[in-house]
């Protein structure tokens, strides 16, 4: 009897092998070939504002219940498409899909064009005319605003700044607050002894290819994982897409506008502002104490990039606000996509907003 | 879990592990990052220094060289964020004057 179920069972693994290698073999051909298994940021959505190459995308709704509406964006140097990774795997969707009115700033693909924006270009004239454009469209007078890592700093720097921004509330994703704590990787940037301008391209910026070279190589067996990972799961279709959309927006990094570059490294890492209360952004002084709007950070534990120390210290800098800390078992990425995103992140910021939303008027 | 995974995946896992937190552990170090900012400080000068002899070369022909077109293109960038101001800069001056933008509707 065990000898025949033995017998089965290998059978059935050998078939299930067979039929396996048959899949990795179409879709294998298919990645090689450059085939689509899915489609980024797919959701629908209408431009409503543009500057240069920073655009304001408002997602359609049939049932917008919930306001203020919500403007997410990121930093200057990745994709905004992470919020609307694929279907099935879309931030934007499952705030869609709980009422809320979402719009997406993009700060577009820097080019010679962009080389002399500062930090002060996005987080005090884009951002403020970004959200004057996003209330015009929603016909609303206040806004949540989330910015994810980088973007939760121009976040800082705008409001702490005064910055023109009627905020109801703000969201804070994996936002790095003591650059002193970024990990030893920056040490030459900080004590002085890296030249910004090496870094910088004839296009005036940081180019996107250094961009990622400075993740990746943080991360030096992360491709033999991902390739791994790849040949094991290369039979199924559901991973193929998750896969593909991630393994493009990883490798997706924009280039970094010069200037703003500069003002980074020199006080932001070096000045390490925030923390010190050293932090000017186009000539006015950044004060946190002014932020007086509820605030929601979202610290990811397990981030290699924003390393939990460096961004720890924020909810104790917003001491004039009301501000709810949730910690989450998560890596800086994960924190908006996946799983993760899904069970604790969303929840945390539906809750957030419901405590600080009301309802829309019918 | 790991019991699941396939024979090859457990050896890749045991090898990929303890390397990984190795090279990761130097890759984040201080020194790893100076020899990588002294490498790219010498590729910076090689591309300056080749970019500088191609230029002369060319400009010797009488030709336009790749870093000519390259500043042309930073002036026009520069002249069309100048111009974007400028629109930005009017745009809200129409709107304060006549009261019809985005920020006065909101105000009334």
């Amino acid at each position: 009897m065990t000898e025949r179920a033995s017998e089965v069972d290998l059978l059935t693994n050998l078939r299930r092998e067979v039929e396996r290698n048959a899949l990795r073999a179409r879709n294998g051909l298919r990645y090689l070939a450059g085939g689509r298994f899915v489609r980024t940021g797919a959701t629908p959505r209408d431009l409503v504002w543009h500057h240069g190459k920073t655009e304001l995308w408002r997602y359609r709704s049939e049932r917008r219940t919930r306001r203020p509406p919500l403007l997410a964006y990121l930093g200057l140097v990745a994709r905004s498409y992470v919020f609307d990774l694929f279907p099935g795997n879309s931030f934007v969707a499952k705030l869609l899909a709980n009422g809320f009115d979402v719009f997406l700033l993009d700060w577009g693909v820097p080019d010679e064009a962009e080389a002399s924006n500062t930090i002060a270009t996005y987080s005090l004239e884009l951002l403020p005319r970004a959200v004057e454009a996003a209330l015009d469209a929603a016909e609303e007078s206040e806004i949540t605003l989330l910015g994810y890592c980088m973007g939760g700093c121009l976040t800082l720097a705008s409001m702490g700044a005064g910055g023109p921004l009627p905020a109801r509330s703000l969201i804070l994703m994996a936002t790095p607050t003591d650059f002193s704590k970024m990990g030893d990787f920056f040490e030459p940037m900080r004590n002085g002894s890296f030249d910004p301008e090496t870094a910088i391209d004839e296009t005036g910026n940081v180019p996107a290819s250094l961009v990622r070279g400075s993740f990746r190589v943080r991360k030096p067996t992360s491709d033999l994982v991902v390739y791994a990972n790849l040949w094991q799961n290369l039979w199924n279709d559901a991973y193929m897409e998750g896969f593909q959309a991630m393994n493009e927006w990883v490798n997706d990094q924009v280039p970094f506008p010069g200037a703003a570059f500069r003002e980074f490294v020199s006080e932001w890492l070096i000045g390490n502002g925030l923390v010190n209360h050293r932090l000017h952004v186009g000539g006015r002084k950044v004060d946190l104490g002014r932020i007086r709007v509820p605030v929601l950070c979202l610290i990811a534990e397990q981030d290699d990039i924003v390393p939990l120390a460096a961004a720890e210290p924020l909810p104790g800098l917003l001491t004039g606000a009301d501000v709810q800390t949730v910690r989450l078992p998560a890596g800086h990425i994960n924190l908006a996509t996946g799983r993760q995103a899904d069970r604790v992140t969303i929840p945390s910021i539906i809750d957030f907003l419901d405590r600080h939303a009301t309802p829309r008027a019918a | 879990m790991a019991a699941q995974q396939p024979r090859w995946r457990r050896a890749f896992d045991s090898m990929e592990e303890p390397l990984r937190k190795r090279l990761e552990a130097a890759a984040g170090s201080a020194e790893f990052a100076r020899v990588l900012l002294l490498l790219l400080e010498g590729w910076t000068a090689v591309g300056k220094t080749t970019r500088a002899a191609s230029t002369r070369l060319l400009h010797v022909a009488n030709l336009p060289a790749y870093a000519d077109l390259r500043r042309l293109s930073r002036q026009l960038g520069a002249l069309e964020s100048r111009v974007e101001k400028i629109a930005t800069d009017l745009e809200r001056l129409s709107d304060r004057l006549d009261g019809s933008g985005p920020r006065a509707r909101r105000a009334k």
